[in-house]
């Protein structure tokens, strides 16, 4: 009763959230981003959890477990869907190169700084752990999302080779950080593998990407004739629960396989003009309830440990976005300059980011696990809160300049 | 096209729950693999059983128990169990799509056409069906 109480109120939430708080007065204000980005129901999420009321109690969230693995399918496929080879073919390969270096860097500086200094604050841990957990914070950190330009295009003025090129690097970036992801949970496997950890790891590596891709192919068969629009949600919502259930199933990353099934389909089908608005006007209640959920899940602790992990990986996110940004123009031999100005524009990390949290607890149930949701957690919400002011200083100067 | 797929995901779903990949699996996520599968394989039955002029529903009931434990064991009675809150809730939202459907007014004009159907449809039938089973029980203990 508990339980069908729990889902009534979620639903009621999201039907109420998606009404009222996504229409909000667009500006640069930090708060009104905030409240736009969703990241105000991970609070909720909390309230209504365990440490708070308790409505969503842990006997609720394992019933609600399904939910949870729909909405990291959900994501992953509306991030892999975005990813159509037509519009990527549209820009510069160069653009792509950056992204690539950009998430590399990020991902090397700060999973190297990272173990260092979680060596030295939990001497205690198994080094194994601490790999791990670096690496993790590292793929996270190189995560964008495009929901901060989306939401700042009309308050942009003048769009010029900035806002385009910012705008293409948040959409495709975070196809590292969830590849990355791919790989580490493949041949790190947990339960971890005592033997043949190459050929095991290899072949849930070939797996996660084959399994998608044949899914992707037979939605594609299925929506091939003339389909109504109930039929292809239903479709969609049985292909996406079912892809990330077996992702989840085999401890491997929904958000990774979903998204390769969300690049197969849209670069197979012809009916995107059908499926986009079905995506829209199912995102934000799914969304929403999500990001409840993920509040619900979240084992909340603030030290000064995590403090210091929190800083530290602000500050190496803005130093790895900035800094080397004159270097990779050089490589890549780029038509007009990158100022390390620029890199502000990539301080927002969005929903990829909370999924991404999310995957991560679900696949490690590691002693470390709890630290780095609470540390991945909170440098998201600090992050949000400052990325609308940093990218207004940046892109609205960058762009009027040029 | 619509068969293909079906065999397609029913084989899939037959390797997926071959014991000799169980040591590699996370149960806990069982149910949502279940749910999945069921979704798809059950709306693909329910259109097929549609075009031999049958509802929908029964094509979806045929799904159930072929998948369900006492047949092809995909889900398994601790999945079945596991699944009772989106039971809960899906019979909630059924309940509300029905009484959305109820005009109070045409429920009036036609109150002595539904009372008697009650009266001398309904009621006996559910008695004589209700008598059968029991008689019956011995055979059919799973539905007890």
């Amino acid at each position: 009763m508990k339980a069908i109480f729990a889902i009534g109120l979620l639903v009621l939430i999201a039907f109420l959230g998606s009404q009222f708080f996504f229409k909000r007065k667009k500006t640069f204000l930090p708060l009104s981003y905030f409240f736009f980005s969703g990241l105000v129901y991970v609070f909720l999420g909390l309230v209504l959890g365990e440490k708070g009321l308790n409505v969503l109690s842990s006997e609720v969230l394992e019933g609600l477990n399904p939910l949870i693995s729909l909405g990291l399918g959900w994501i992953g496929f509306l991030f892999g869907f975005q990813l159509e080879f037509k519009y990527i073919r549209k820009f510069p390969q160069k653009y792509i190169g950056l992204s690539f270096l950009q998430s590399l860097f990020l991902i090397i500086l700060v999973s190297v700084s990272l173990f260092v200094l979680l060596r030295f604050l939990y001497p205690s841990r198994p080094v194994f752990l601490l790999y791990g957990m670096a690496v993790a914070l590292g793929l996270f950190i190189s995560l964008n999302s495009p929901s901060l330009l989306n939401y700042a295009s009309l308050l942009i003025p003048v769009k010029g080779d900035y806002y385009h090129l910012a705008r293409f690097l948040v959409s495709v970036s975070g196809f590292w950080g969830v590849g990355g992801m791919a790989l580490v949970s493949s041949f790190w496997h947990f339960p971890f593998f005592e033997d043949n950890v190459i050929l095991k790891g290899l072949t849930l590596l070939l797996a996660s990407l084959f399994f998608p891709l044949f899914i992707g192919y037979l939605f594609h068969f299925l929506t091939l004739r003339k389909t109504s629009e109930k039929d292809l949600l239903v479709y969609l919502l049985g292909l996406v629960f079912f892809t990330s259930g077996v992702a989840a199933y085999f401890n491997l990353p929904s958000l990774f396989v979903c998204m390769v099934l969300g690049i197969t389909y849209s670069n197979l089908t012809r009916i995107q003009e059908k499926i986009y608005p079905l995506l829209l006007s199912t995102e934000k209640p799914f969304y929403i309830i999500f990001l409840i959920l993920i509040g619900a899940l979240w084992d909340f602790s603030f030290d000064y440990k995590i403090a210091i992990l929190v800083v530290l990986l602000l500050v190496l996110k803005i130093i790895g976005s900035t800094l080397p940004l004159r270097f990779f123009e050089r490589i890549l031999h780029f038509s007009f300059p990158l100022p390390s100005l620029f890199g502000f524009c990539f301080l927002s990390s969005g929903g990829i980011a909370i999924a991404f949290i999310i995957s991560w607890k679900l696949i490690y149930q590691l002693p470390l696990t709890d630290v780095f949701v609470s540390v991945a957690l909170i440098t998201t919400v600090v992050s949000e809160f400052l990325s609308p002011w940093v990218l207004k200083s940046a892109i609205l100067r960058l762009d009027s300049e040029k | 096209m619509n068969i293909v797929v079906l065999i397609v995901i029913f084989l899939l779903m037959f390797f997926l729950r071959s014991s000799f990949l169980v040591p590699f699996t996370n149960p806990g996520f069982s149910p949502t693999v279940a749910v999945g599968f069921t979704l798809i394989f059950a709306f693909l039955i329910g259109k097929k059983i549609s075009r031999l002029k049958l509802p929908q529903i029964t094509g979806f009931i045929l799904a159930g128990i072929f998948c369900g434990p006492y047949v092809m064991k995909f889900l398994s009675g601790e999945d079945v169990s596991n699944l009772q809150l989106l039971d809960g809730l899906a019979l909630s939202l059924i309940a509300l799509t029905a009484g959305g459907e109820m005009r109070l007014a045409q429920l009036k004009r036609d109150s002595r056409a539904i009372s008697s159907i009650l009266l001398f449809q309904t009621a006996p039938h559910h008695r004589w069906i209700r008598c059968f089973w029991f008689s019956q029980s011995a055979h059919f203990s799973f539905f007890f």
